[in-house]
């Protein structure tokens, strides 16, 4: 009996030395107020959202999370994020959570059920926001209300096709690359961020090579599958680096791949892009091993859920909708950062703790606040916010 | 100090209970009573059957002694491979068809591999689990995920209220089924010895590769269900269904209570409880709106605690194997 | 005796260099050059090293029927503490290594403590501690795992040769505590049967801590070899910290195999050699990561029946001989009769 109440102990004091340490994370919060007058008490009641997220170790997410979190000194909302989901039961199991904790709406960060996940959300009465590519599904749908969009009126291609075919494009036109492999991620599992991201890359390289780049691509020989930590993954991105490349595109975080690319002493001749974050992570490799970096500004790309989901709980889901009753999607820019000047810049904004849509611009895009707005207004407001603008 | 041995026992024997119980009052307690809410009684029911169905399953063949991991990837095969045929047919009767046969058939390869080849099971299941679920995404190819709105014609749609009533009655039918066939036949007595002591049940004329075989076949129709369940609930599957039940499988199954190695203290009741416990667990864990890495620290405190009051109950000199 | 040697050098090396010469004339077949070859074997002798330390460590406690559940989570975790330490006092690369094994073998303690004292089986108790370690990683680290990309001073024991001159001091130091040590003499003992072994005084408890303790210093090897590589660890969640030890069942297999022509430690690493041209030469053949888990497994599966059932084989022929023997002397006697 002693020992397993020894083992107990163990167990509990390993426990408590995690929440010891858990209690430095926490942020002294209750500091905001702003000219608007904002201090936390709007509205009313605590909004409640749920996020549904892939990995909740990932830059973007995380970044996503400090903007929720400061602008909740601001306004009255909770955030609810899900475990890194897993499969479409997960999904559909986090969905009803959140409708039981009494959450008034569902970020669709990520989504595996596709159009049924949404309806599985609006049939529990909570609005969902955002997955561009089954918007036609739900469009019409009271509670569906939009979701962001890279897409200009009439163009096909969807936001991370976009984002894809920039990597492929820029490094095509940058003139310093010859020869180039890409690292697809999730292709290979069926996810349809990366097929599509593959599918604008390999676009981007193609424009770039009608546009006089002799920047060579062969999608045969020249992509590699999965993430890195698997045996595969290293041995294809060794057996690359061993070849005459002198560029790649990755359409995760690249962090893994800067080592290897030490390792076999090419970070002077390599050209990297990748999707991600301008954040700690690329911040001494910009401008040296990273050419290009193509980054969604959480607070544009998906700060404009908030603005949706505050007015539809307030009373001014007519915000969100077109003339047509159906759902409006923002448009937003994608930032393609080339140089260290522009990272550093966004990057000091951010540590310093501001934001391109701070919480007083925020609510002058809200009908509680702002009786005159319209959805021209806020989706002019988006789009004005430009990497060439800052 | 006999009593005391007896208590201990005791404890350790009601620990699944306790645990469930614990967890239900802690959880409706931190979550306002919201866990309770009729909605989420329902959707419970959701989140509660693929564990469930495949726990209950899994009793038999770990209760055997043969520790299967390859419940992920069994599951989702079947399931892929049953979308499919529906969404080339348009008829959900015959994605049923296929996922039962395909999944039996799996049921049938285990069980012939752990009676007649001698290799070692556990470290077989892992790597079957692995090549099936890899399989899954060479079969996928290009398409990846499978959306049931795209079949030939369309596939019926069942309402949330439906959905609650299927699973109720599929949970309890095969629950039942198991039950007798566990505590009231001679299967369960044969199961229960063969987990104990595979030579002597041998000796006492116990068939053991027709009970191996039976086994099996009776978990696969528990992953049958589940996969089918899964399919007309989610309407998608791909690479990713079913990913992580096979965790949960174990997890439910210790928090149970029932002994991983099988034998004579295997209980079919193992399987409700440990869903139940797991799937409250999770839900209330979500509903309180932890992050992450306390949602982690919750679970597993809670999984050691559980474990912990149920080791009163064994004893013995050597270190467990 | 030369010759015997002689017979246990080629019995041991057979398998890797078929293999080998299997992928390096099929990829030069189909236009493929760069297997096998320069920056390749780098590569090769990494993804080595890595999945070699991983099933040496597994080894240790699977073979007296422990499988650990939390090798995974054990290995992300000791990097995450023993790489922040090391980053946070500015050490160099051997004080990294040193970080990451003292903090494996405390991992590796708790582990063997929890399990001795709790008296369960191994897999529950480690799945247990699987959650609360990658939990520990998650939390201490705040979800955003260790970065030491660019710390080139730190990040030696992955490239050419020193992941090789590790490995093999790490496979000697095996080797002399399995096959030449009290320790080893009584793992062996513990491993073919528990009950005499404890009944003649050996002390299973301590036997087991101790393994707990070297398993948790390889993982902690092997942590900084992953880090050395790629610079960059991500805290695991909801037991995905699993899949790091997939790959180390094939360097096992073989690793039985061979074990009767060398040593165990040996072999495993053979073993892991032989994965890595497998996984090499196909990626190289142009394979998808799919394809090679498939590959992978089936090959693991066909190693599994083989080792498994080889007895049989033996016996067969041995049953086969003794029929021979049996029937040469009966025609004797019927010859002799007449």
């Amino acid at each position: 009996m002693k020992k397993r109440i020894l083992a107990m102990l163990l167990c509990a004091l390993m426990c408590l030395a995690l929440l010891a340490g858990c209690d430095n994370g926490g942020s002294s919060a209750g500091g905001g107020s702003s000219e608007a007058g904002l201090d936390g008490s709007w509205p009313e009641e605590t909004i409640k959202i749920g996020m549904e997220v892939y990995d909740t170790a990932d830059d973007q997410y995380l970044a996503f999370k400090d903007y929720v979190d400061y602008l909740s000194e601001y306004y009255n909302i909770e955030l609810i994020t899900s475990e890194s989901l897993e499969s479409p039961e997960a999904e559909m199991d986090f969905i009803d959570s959140c409708a039981a904790a009494g959450c008034k709406a569902i970020i669709g960060y990520y989504n595996l059920a596709g159009a049924e996940a949404i309806k599985h959300c609006m049939d529990q009465g909570m609005y969902y926001w955002g997955t561009e590519q089954y918007y036609d599904d739900v469009k019409n749908e009271d509670l569906y209300i939009g979701c962001y969009t890279f897409i200009e009126d009439g163009a096909t291609e969807n936001g991370d096709y976009l984002g894809g075919y920039e990597m492929g494009y820029q490094m095509g036109k940058s003139g310093e690359v010859n020869h180039i492999f890409y690292c697809s991620g999730g292709t290979a599992f069926g996810v349809q961020m990366f097929l599509d991201r593959q599918a604008g890359f390999e676009a981007g390289i193609a424009q770039a090579q009608a546009e006089g780049s002799t920047i060579k691509f062969d999608p045969a020989t020249d992509i590699i599958e999965g993430w890195p930590g698997t045996d595969d993954f290293t041995a294809a991105v060794g057996a690359k680096l061993a070849g005459d490349y002198d560029g790649a595109a990755v359409s995760f975080n690249a962090a893994a791949l800067f080592q290897p690319i030490m390792e076999a002493g090419k970070a002077e001749t390599m050209h990297l892009a990748t999707i991600g974050e301008v954040g700690d992570t690329y911040k001494d490799f910009m401008g040296n091993l990273i050419s290009v970096v193509v980054y969604d500004c959480e607070e544009v790309v998906f700060g404009n859920a908030i603005t949706a989901i505050l007015n539809a709980v307030t009373g001014h889901n007519d915000l969100n909708k077109n003339a047509d009753g159906t759902a409006a999607k923002i448009l937003v820019n994608r930032w393609v950062v080339t140089d260290v000047d522009t990272y550093n810049t966004i990057y000091d904004k951010h540590a310093a703790g501001e934001y391109y849509v701070s919480a007083d611009e925020l609510s002058n895009l809200l009908g509680e606040f702002n009786p005159d707005v319209t959805l021209e207004d806020i989706q002019d407001f988006y789009y004005s916010l430009d990497v060439s603008a800052i | 100090m006999k009593t005391k041995k007896l208590n201990a026992k005791l404890i350790g024997n009601l620990a699944p209970y306790i645990g469930l119980i614990a967890v239900c009052v802690i959880f409706g307690l931190l979550t306002n009573g919201k866990l309770y809410s009729v909605t989420n009684l329902q959707s419970l029911t959701c989140q509660i059957i693929v564990t469930a169905l495949a726990t209950i399953g899994s009793i038999f063949v770990f209760g055997a002694g043969f520790f299967d991991i390859s419940v992920t990837g069994c599951i989702c095969f079947a399931a892929v491979l049953g979308g499919m045929a529906t969404i080339k047919t348009g008829s959900l009767f015959v994605g049923l068809i296929v996922v039962i046969i395909v999944s039996l058939a799996f049921g049938i390869m285990k069980g012939v591999f752990a009676s007649l080849v001698n290799v070692p099971f556990f470290i077989f299941t892992i790597v079957l689990g692995s090549v099936l679920s890899a399989a899954v995404l060479v079969i996928l190819g290009s398409e990846t995920t499978l959306y049931l709105r795209n079949a030939v014609t369309p596939v019926r749609e069942f309402s949330f209220n439906e959905i609650s009533i299927i699973n109720i009655i599929c949970l309890a039918g095969f629950f039942v089924v198991c039950l007798i066939l566990f505590n009231y036949t001679s299967l369960g007595v044969k199961v229960k010895n063969m987990g104990g002591n595979i030579v002597s049940a041998k000796q006492s004329g116990i068939s053991t590769k027709k009970t191996t075989i039976t086994v099996f076949v009776i978990c696969a129709i528990g992953f049958a269900i589940a996969a089918f369940l899964i399919m007309i609930r989610t309407r998608t599957v791909g690479g990713s269904t079913a990913s992580g039940v096979g965790n949960d499988v174990m997890v439910a199954l210790v928090l149970g209570g029932m002994p991983l190695s099988g034998g004579p203290k295997s209980k079919i009741s193992a399987g409700i409880l440990g869903a139940a416990t797991i799937t409250i667990l999770n839900s209330g864990l979500s509903i309180m709106g932890l992050d992450t890495g306390q949602i982690q620290i919750f679970r597993g405190v809670i999984f050691i605690v559980v474990v912990l009051i149920s080791s009163f109950s064994y004893r013995g000199k050597l270190l467990p194997r | 005796m030369a010759k015997n040697i002689l017979k246990r050098v080629i019995m041991s090396l057979i398998i890797p260099v078929v293999v080998y010469l299997f992928f390096f004339i099929l990829c030069n077949a189909t236009g493929h050059a760069g297997f096998g070859v320069g920056d390749d074997i780098k590569t090769i002798i990494y993804t080595s090293v890595f999945s070699g330390l991983i099933a040496l460590a597994m080894s240790i406690n699977l073979q007296t029927g422990r499988f650990d559940f939390s090798v995974g989570a054990t290995l992300v975790l000791s990097i995450i503490i023993g790489g922040t330490i090391a980053k946070d006092m500015g050490f160099t690369a051997a004080g990294l290594l040193i970080a990451t094994m003292i903090a494996g073998a405390i991992i590796g303690a708790i582990s063997g403590l929890v399990y001795i004292l709790l008296g369960l089986t191994p897999m529950v108790v480690s799945l247990g501690l699987a959650m609360i370690y990658e939990a520990v990683g998650f939390v201490f680290s705040n979800a955003k795992g260790i970065r030491l990309i660019g710390k080139t001073d730190m990040l030696k024991f992955a490239s050419f040769p020193n992941a090789l001159i590790l490995i093999i001091i790490v496979v000697a130091i095996m080797v002399i505590i399995m096959d030449y040590t009290k320790l080893g003499y009584n793992w062996k003992a513990l491993q073919t049967g528990q009950k005499i072994a404890t009944d003649v005084g050996i002390n299973e408890k301590k036997n087991a801590l101790i393994c707990y303790i070297i398993a948790g210093v390889l993982l902690g090897v092997a942590g900084c070899v992953f880090i050395s590589k790629y610079g960059i660890v991500d805290p695991e969640t909801g037991l995905s910290s699993s899949s790091y030890f997939m790959t180390a069942f094939l360097p096992l297999f073989i690793g039985g195999v061979i074990e009767k022509y060398s040593s165990k430690p040996i072999g495993i690493f053979i073993g892991a050699i032989t994965q890595a041209f497998i996984t090499s030469g196909l990626t190289w053949l142009g394979c998808s990561s799919s394809i090679i888990t498939v590959l992978n497994g089936v090959i693991v599966m066909v190693f599994l029946i083989y080792s498994s059932n080889s007895y049989i084989l033996v016996e067969q022929k041995m049953f086969k001989e003794k029929l021979e023997k049996l029937k040469a002397k009966r025609l004797e006697k019927q010859s002799g009769g007449n």
